[in-house]
């Protein structure tokens, strides 16, 4: 089933990283063209035997970063962070993204001077 | 003669390139699976989950904000709540979902509620290997799971 809100396609992502690597998920985000995120502390539990076997530690002390993106550039910025903040790197994130069906409030702010000329041209026309 | 038999031996055929992880391996889908419930209650769901084969469980803290009438009529009730996330194959859905079920019957302190939501993309085979268990038919029956 399409995802679809506004004319445009989005998904969140949830990338769970080590306790103070949220700057390496952020900058990799926005390089890639993301606006914004939002980080929550959270603590990690895992199976250690599969940890251990992929090569994974599993601190206890997690924060996660929730990113909603639109789907064209989702790609381009799972992969930005897999490089910036993937297994590989201090922050060991783990990203994965979930579709969403419905948004709000994602559309950009409108042009303050386009504001004040509509309000300009609506007293204009009250005065006539 | 020698000569003739080494240079049969030596003959390099090119090496087919290798096939994408996905197209060699057979995927599984993954859901992330929440479960909300009171605080300090968590412990029971991850040991559980992870019996059944989840790897991965996050908690958060959160608080709930049921509407002020309840809250009235049943007096001060628990508002601090324990939110679980594991990320799991889509296939144990109904294994997690009849243990938070069977667990939410036990008493009134241990209501809570549950859902899962399908996950569309994950970055890195390795991440994918670890989340989604892969080898662990290789482990169990010693099969690989291969197209």
């Amino acid at each position: 089933m399409e995802m679809q809100s506004q004319n445009k396609n989005y998904s969140l992502l949830i990338v769970i990283i080590n306790k103070g690597s949220t700057d390496l998920v952020m900058n990799a985000a926005r390089k890639a063209g993301s606006t914004g995120g939002t980080i929550a502390v959270a603590r990690g539990t895992g199976n250690p035997d599969v940890a251990k076997f992929y090569g994974i530690a599993i601190q206890p002390e997690k924060e996660m970063v929730f990113i909603v993106v639109d789907v064209e550039i989702k790609d381009k910025v799972m992969k930005q962070i897999y490089d910036e903040a993937g297994l590989g790197t201090a922050g060991q994130g783990i990203i994965f993204s979930l579709p969403i069906t419905d948004a709000v409030g994602f559309d950009p702010l409108p042009n303050l001077e386009d504001v004040e000329q509509k309000l300009l041209d609506d007293n204009a026309e009250k005065s006539e | 003669m020698f000569i003739k038999k080494l240079s049969k031996k030596v003959q390099h055929h090119p090496k087919a390139p290798a096939l994408p992880f996905e197209k060699r391996e057979t995927l599984q889908s993954l859901s992330l699976f929440f479960t909300i419930i009171n605080r300090h209650q968590a412990q029971y769901y991850v040991k559980a989950y992870q019996d059944v084969g989840c790897s991965l469980s996050m908690i958060m803290y959160a608080h709930s904000m049921p509407p002020v009438e309840i809250l009235q009529l049943l007096g001060a009730d628990e508002t601090k709540k324990d939110i679980i996330m594991t990320v799991t194959r889509t296939e144990y859905i109904p294994q997690l979902k009849k243990i938070a079920e069977e667990r939410f019957k036990i008493s009134k302190i241990s209501k809570g509620i549950a859902f899962a939501i399908p996950i569309d993309a994950v970055s890195g085979i390795a991440i994918y290997k670890f989340l989604a268990d892969h080898n662990k038919e290789v482990r169990t029956n010693g099969n690989a799971v291969t197209k």
